[in-house]
């Protein structure tokens, strides 16, 4: 059998791949991704200051060119241009971080459901809508009032607690779709057990929407973490995240809107990012939306 | 080889106890293909899924099967996974929806090797490949790597006997594994079917409702209908001298190329049977030319019939008294 070209071997990811390098407004958004990542990395080498660092005699300025303090000092007089970015460090360990634990525990809790479905399904969904529907901040205030302030177990015990719950029902209701494919049926008739086809034939196939949830979990892990920070759970002084910087700055809006505007500006370019690589993503993967 | 024997399948309805096989039983010898043929919705899959424990939860099974004399009926699913794939293997009819569409084909392959044979995935993809020359794929080495949708239709089902291949099983059953290529293709495939079970003495059980498959490659031939089998023989009996009036109406349904193309199709009139309202008495009697009053009442029982069997109180062929009507 001989062939006039050569086909290009494509599988899911290179169609994707291709797919999202296509939109511009992909481009544009993982540009800002790799810059902000770039200069919460190695930005506060570039300032003289530490993020701790006081300086007495410029408590409250205004973004200016002497003493390298481009986007001003706080109430304190501590630089805010490193302060930013230390938060921006801060901010996308945490979203990062939480998002993959949320995946992950997220991924297992609705692949197990949805396969075996039964009385199976039913205690775990069950354990799902009722820690859904717990008050939230009834939690946070527990946790608070339990751990130390600032401690850094205890945000990850909070955020935890829900940020997987959504991520399992989506992939419980995918695995269920799945269930009854023929595929499953021949791989059952091959002999192989429930494990293999949850980890070989289930989750690589459930894939494309977790992917694309999980890329807009991390903002909401962000967020999430600004709200605990507010609340005497997150980070403590004097670390900041991008969060408890826009808290303060809020305080300080109409004396000095710069520590307002510019953590806030950060945190915008960062959700906005993540979201149409999310969208971009969500796209890419639905061979219909040509 | 493979014995069933008084299988019966039902499922629990809200409509309450639905049996779709009845009293099915059938033997395959070692190196012998048997053919299973019979309308849609006649149970002929169903009845093998029960073997291969593919049937879902609703189903209740009963009677038995035993392969090389152990029993597969009744097993756990682990237990099961022992035997499925590496004893008894089964290819199922559209081969683009019974193939893992994300995983690499060779892998597909590999992965009942790594299962059953404990080999590592690099063993197991060289055997993969080793398996695809075997079912006459050209380029074996690029078709290894490459996804379910990037190959056609005849070779996807080769793809799929190669994985039932893998570990050399006992028995092969092939679920209608050409009703969904195209003649040419279909014709290739059989001859691979003819030439595994010649070489490697594999028993066969091939199922499906067209009969030009089954003269090509059966040895033996069970014709079910409405869920119970009414005939039972050798290939060449069964085709050539049908005894039961069904079997005998397929046969004269089929199109064929000596005729004029003027004769209208000689179709079996009304519909097979809804198995929750099965007729009283033989369930083909609404359809049936000789159907007598006794057909109207009274269930006809698998009878020998000089070298099979026959479900009929007036099988077809019969010498006047030497088979009075079946109780």
């Amino acid at each position: 059998m001989s062939e006039v070209a050569t086909p290009i071997e494509s599988g899911l990811w290179t169609d994707v791949w291709q797919r999202l390098r296509r939109r511009r407004s992909v481009h544009a958004a993982a540009g800002v991704l790799a810059l902000l990542v770039f200069l919460a990395w190695i930005g506060p080498a570039l300032s003289p200051h530490a993020y701790d660092a006081l300086d007495w005699e410029r408590m409250g300025a205004p973004p200016q060119l002497e003493a390298a303090h481009w986007l001003g000092t706080d109430r304190l007089g501590r630089d805010l241009f490193v302060r930013t970015l230390h938060a921006l460090r801060l901010s996308l360990l945490i979203g990062l971080l939480a998002a993959l634990v949320s995946v992950l525990i997220g991924i297992t809790w609705g692949a197990v459901a949805g396969y075996f479905g039964g009385r199976v399904d039913a205690v775990m969904m069950r354990t799902v809508d009722v820690l859904y529907s717990l008050p939230y901040v009834f939690i946070v205030i527990v946790l608070a009032s339990l751990f130390e302030r600032g401690s850094l177990a205890a945000l990850f015990l909070a955020i935890g607690a829900v940020g997987w719950l959504t991520m399992a029902r989506i992939v419980r209701g995918q695995t269920l779709a799945l269930r009854r494919r023929e595929f499953i049926e021949a791989a059952i008739a091959c002999g192989a057990g429930s494990g293999s086809i949850l980890v070989r034939h289930v989750v690589p196939n459930v894939i494309g929407p977790v992917v694309v949830y999980a890329t807009l979990t991390v903002p909401q892990m962000i967020l999430f973490e600004s709200f605990l920070s507010f609340l005497g759970l997150g980070v403590q002084e004097p670390l900041a995240s991008l969060g408890s910087l826009i808290n303060d700055g809020a305080r300080e809006m109409e004396s000095a809107p710069w520590l307002l505007v510019f953590p806030a500006g950060v945190l915008m370019l960062l959700l906005v990012s993540f979201s149409v690589l999310g969208d971009g993503l969500r796209d890419a993967l639905d061979p219909r939306a040509e | 080889m493979l014995e069933i024997a008084d299988l019966e399948v039902a499922f629990e309805t809200r409509m309450g106890h639905v049996k779709v096989v009845s009293d099915f039983s059938l033997s395959v010898a070692r190196g012998e293909c048997v053919g299973i043929v019979g309308e849609s919705g006649a149970g002929k899959t169903q009845a093998l899924l029960a073997v291969m424990g593919l049937l879902p939860r609703g189903a209740r099974v009963s009677g038995s099967a035993r392969l090389q004399g152990e029993e597969l009926l009744g097993r756990g699913a682990g237990a099961l996974d022992e035997f499925r794939g590496a004893r008894i293997a089964m290819i199922f009819q559209d081969p683009l929806t019974a193939l893992t569409p994300h995983m690499r084909v060779g892998d597909q392959i590999a992965e009942v090797l790594v299962r059953h044979r404990r080999l590592s995935w690099s063993a197991g993809r060289e055997r993969a490949l080793e398996l695809l020359r075997a079912v006459h794929i050209a380029d074996a080495e690029r078709r290894l790597r490459q996804y379910p949708h990037e190959l056609s239709g005849g070779m996807r089902q080769r793809v799929m006997i190669a994985m039932a291949l893998a570990c050399e099983p006992d028995v092969l059953i092939a679920d209608e594994p050409t009703t969904a290529l195209d003649v040419t293709v279909q014709a290739q495939i059989l001859a691979l079917l003819a030439e595994l079970k010649r070489t490697r003495g594999m028993s066969l059980v091939l199922v499906t409702h067209d009969l030009g498959v089954i003269a090509g490659l059966a040895d033996r031939v069970a014709v079910m209908y409405a869920g119970r089998l009414v005939e039972q023989g050798t290939a060449r009996a069964v085709l050539k001298a049908p005894r039961h009036p069904y079997t005998r109406a397929l046969l004269d349904s089929m199109p064929r190329l000596d005729v004029p193309s003027s004769e209208p199709l000689r179709a079996i009139r009304g519909q097979p049977p809804d198995p929750r309202a099965l007729p009283a008495g033989c369930a083909f009697h609404p359809r049936c030319d000789l159907a007598a009053d006794l057909c109207r009442s009274a269930r006809p029982r698998l009878r020998p019939t000089g070298d099979g069997m026959v479900a009929c109180h007036r099988p077809l062929g019969a010498a006047a008294g030497e088979e009075g009507p079946t109780s």
